[in-house]
């Protein structure tokens, strides 16, 4: 270490780092946690959704009020408003049949994490092996898989969501569902094209070698080695899924009308958007944001940390 | 290229067919679309009869088939609720949404360029970091809730703007009436206004990122070296030769843009009472309309292909090395 400290002058500067530090082992937890504190962005971000987790898990106990209560002699109660003995009755307000705001936000994000988390599982999984499927074996499979995505692409989203939850009608489960389908093309073709570079490598040829079977040469061989850009997506796609899910809530599709969602809040406050009840559109709105701009802020830390090849390329920015 | 275009248009009219099979199977699936049609208290000949007449009672791939034989000679049947040519209903509504369409792209085309070039010239300053936090934000807003917000402020607060409503500028060219088009211009902008910048602030958000990563990248290459050391000035660089090759990339997440404000427009026509094509689907799924559906899913869908056509045929136009096969 002493030879390090020695004073070299007008030494250029090199991205190598020094064959000492060169050496110096870090575990893959350190190098993501100092890369994400100088990055500090994502500390707020991991901050800000641990927070929204802790609300979606301990709703019932972090709640002030039951969400479904109605007090019809509270209606419309501005933010900040106090009852008759001094007493903060409703911090954010209450809506036109007097639930309270704050509750109903604290309740709504279980079906924002629990819907954006389970959709891009499940699209995710499903394309992801319809992807690793269609690149690996070729053929008739490769074809019948990407002209599915293919038509899937030219249907318009919102399209397909709305015609879908009309005739399975709602449900959370459903919804998680028809997301979940929104979803795979993405996952497909990328998992496609990146099984088709790694299929000729000679590590699968040694593996065939040993005689692999096909199906364990897909899930145990290949699969590892694909799963990088396809996890740094799958973290922008959790917000994509949790704004088209406040989008279908909003169009009162998905979700049954007594579970309290971000977006049918902000559906509801509509009708008392012209008596200038500003607080039933603003706060619901707030949460999906700071929600979504959280996950974004994270999904691009995770993309330079991962895999900075994509950066620029279209996904997920 | 000219192989290639006829190639594309025919895998576009296979794809659609796909997407019509799609639609038609997953709305006869939900049940019979009889029972939207009847009273709640027919008895079963009425019901039998009435299906018989809506041509229900025939096994699904005929009736498939027949939608597809009288597409090709362009009729798209009658819709059941309105007892007028389902293409007619569509087309009625399908002007409002080409407004808001194409409104929200050229504004995100427009305000995204400016914003994406300035914050790869500046890379690294203030500017840039305002700018791209900005960019992030408003990639994370729900494009109707920015609707929500505009009405609460500029429209019931200020009382700058409109509310809702429409003032049509494209039904009235189409119909040969130029004059009308002209003098309700002013107007249908003002009504145009709020509903065009919530649906387009995602995509400028979203573009302007796209942007400036295009801008950045160029700005690594060797020409563009080569044209600073040959002593050119920064604003010639940036114009003649970083920018120009830029657009490569950036025209064909342009035209993908396009498809993609499609599904914004849809909810945000809800925000703004916008009279689209967006309510009329919603409705026609909920009163299983078969035929209006069908139309309304082929006219989408053929905007939405053409759309990511176009992208493709621009790629292959601005650079001339991507040879279409």
């Amino acid at each position: 270490m002493s030879a390090a400290k020695e004073p070299i002058p007008a030494k250029p500067k090199s991205r190598v780092p020094p064959l000492d530090q060169m050496h110096a082992p870090q575990s893959f937890i350190q190098r993501a946690t100092s890369s994400m504190v100088k990055a500090r962005y994502p500390v707020v971000a991991i901050f800000f959704l641990t927070l929204i987790a802790l609300c979606a898990v301990f709703a019932s106990h972090l709640a002030p009020k039951d969400p479904n209560r109605v007090e019809i002699f509270l209606r419309l109660n501005p933010p900040l408003s106090y009852n008759e003995q001094g007493q903060l009755e409703s911090v954010l307000g209450t809506d036109a049949a007097g639930r309270d705001v704050l509750s109903r936000l604290v309740y709504g994000a279980r079906i924002s994490f629990f819907v954006g988390l389970a959709a891009v599982g499940f699209g995710g999984g499903a394309g992801t092996i319809l992807g690793l499927t269609a690149g690996y074996l070729g053929g008739r499979v490769d074809d019948l898989i990407m002209r599915l995505a293919d038509i899937q692409l030219a249907y318009p989203f919102i399209l397909f969501a709305i015609m879908m939850l009309t005739i399975l009608g709602e449900g959370v489960l459903n919804l998680v569902l028809v997301l979940g389908i929104g979803q795979w093309v993405t996952y497909a073709r990328i998992a496609r094209a990146e099984t088709l570079v790694q299929r000729e490598r000679e590590y699968v040829e040694a593996v065939r070698a040993l005689g692999a079977t096909e199906w364990r040469i897909m899930l145990r061989t290949i699969m590892p080695n694909i799963l990088t850009p396809l996890i740094v997506i799958a973290s922008f796609n959790v917000a994509g899924v949790i704004l088209s899910e406040a989008s279908l809530s909003f169009l009162g599709l998905g979700v049954p009308e007594r579970v309290p969602t971000w977006g049918a809040m902000l559906a509801n406050s509509r009708t008392e958007l012209l008596g200038g009840s500003w607080w039933l559109a603003a706060f619901p709105g707030l949460a999906i944001m700071f929600t979504v701009v959280s996950l974004n802020i994270l999904g691009d830390w995770m993309r330079d940390f991962l895999d900075p090849r994509l950066r620029g390329s279209g996904q997920g920015l | 290229m000219h192989k290639y275009i006829i190639r594309r248009l025919l895998l576009t009219v296979v794809v659609v067919f796909g997407v019509t099979l799609l639609t038609f199977l997953s709305i006869h699936m939900a049940g019979d679309p009889t029972i939207f049609y009847i009273s709640e208290r027919a008895s079963k000949e009425e019901r039998l009869a009435a299906r018989q007449r809506l041509g229900f009672d025939r096994p699904l791939h005929i009736q498939y088939l027949d939608f597809v034989i009288n597409l090709a000679r362009g009729d798209t049947g009658t819709s059941l609720q309105h007892r007028v040519p389902a293409f007619d209903v569509v087309m009625e509504r399908m002007p409002a949404t080409l407004e808001l369409t194409i409104g929200g792209f050229l504004l995100s085309t427009i305000v995204a360029f400016p914003i994406g070039v300035l914050a790869a010239t500046r890379r690294g300053t203030m500017t840039d970091g305002t700018l791209m936090l900005g960019a992030m934000l408003g990639q994370s807003m729900p494009s109707f809730w920015l609707g929500l917000m505009f009405i609460l402020f500029f429209a019931v607060t200020l009382r700058w703007m409109p509310v809702s409503g429409h003032v049509p500028f494209i039904k009235p060219l189409l119909e040969g009436d130029a004059g009308l088009a002209l003098s309700n211009l002013p107007e249908a902008i003002r009504y145009l206004l709020m509903p065009m910048v919530a649906v387009s602030v995602y995509s400028i958000s979203r573009n302007s990122r796209l942007i400036r990563s295009a801008v950045l990248e160029v700005l690594r290459q060797d020409y563009v070296v080569t044209a600073r050391a040959k002593g050119l000035n920064e604003r010639a660089v940036m114009m003649r030769h970083a920018i120009r090759n830029a657009l490569i990339p950036i025209v064909t997440v342009l035209a993908l843009q396009f498809a993609f404000l499609l599904n914004g427009v849809i909810v945000t026509e809800t925000v703004f009472s916008w009279p689209g094509v967006g309510r009329l689907v919603f409705d026609a799924v909920s009163k299983r309309d078969v035929p209006l559906v069908m139309t309304a899913v082929v006219l989408l869908s053929f905007l939405f292909v053409g759309a990511n056509l176009v992208a493709d045929l621009m790629y292959g136009f601005l650079d001339p090395r991507i040879r279409l096969e």
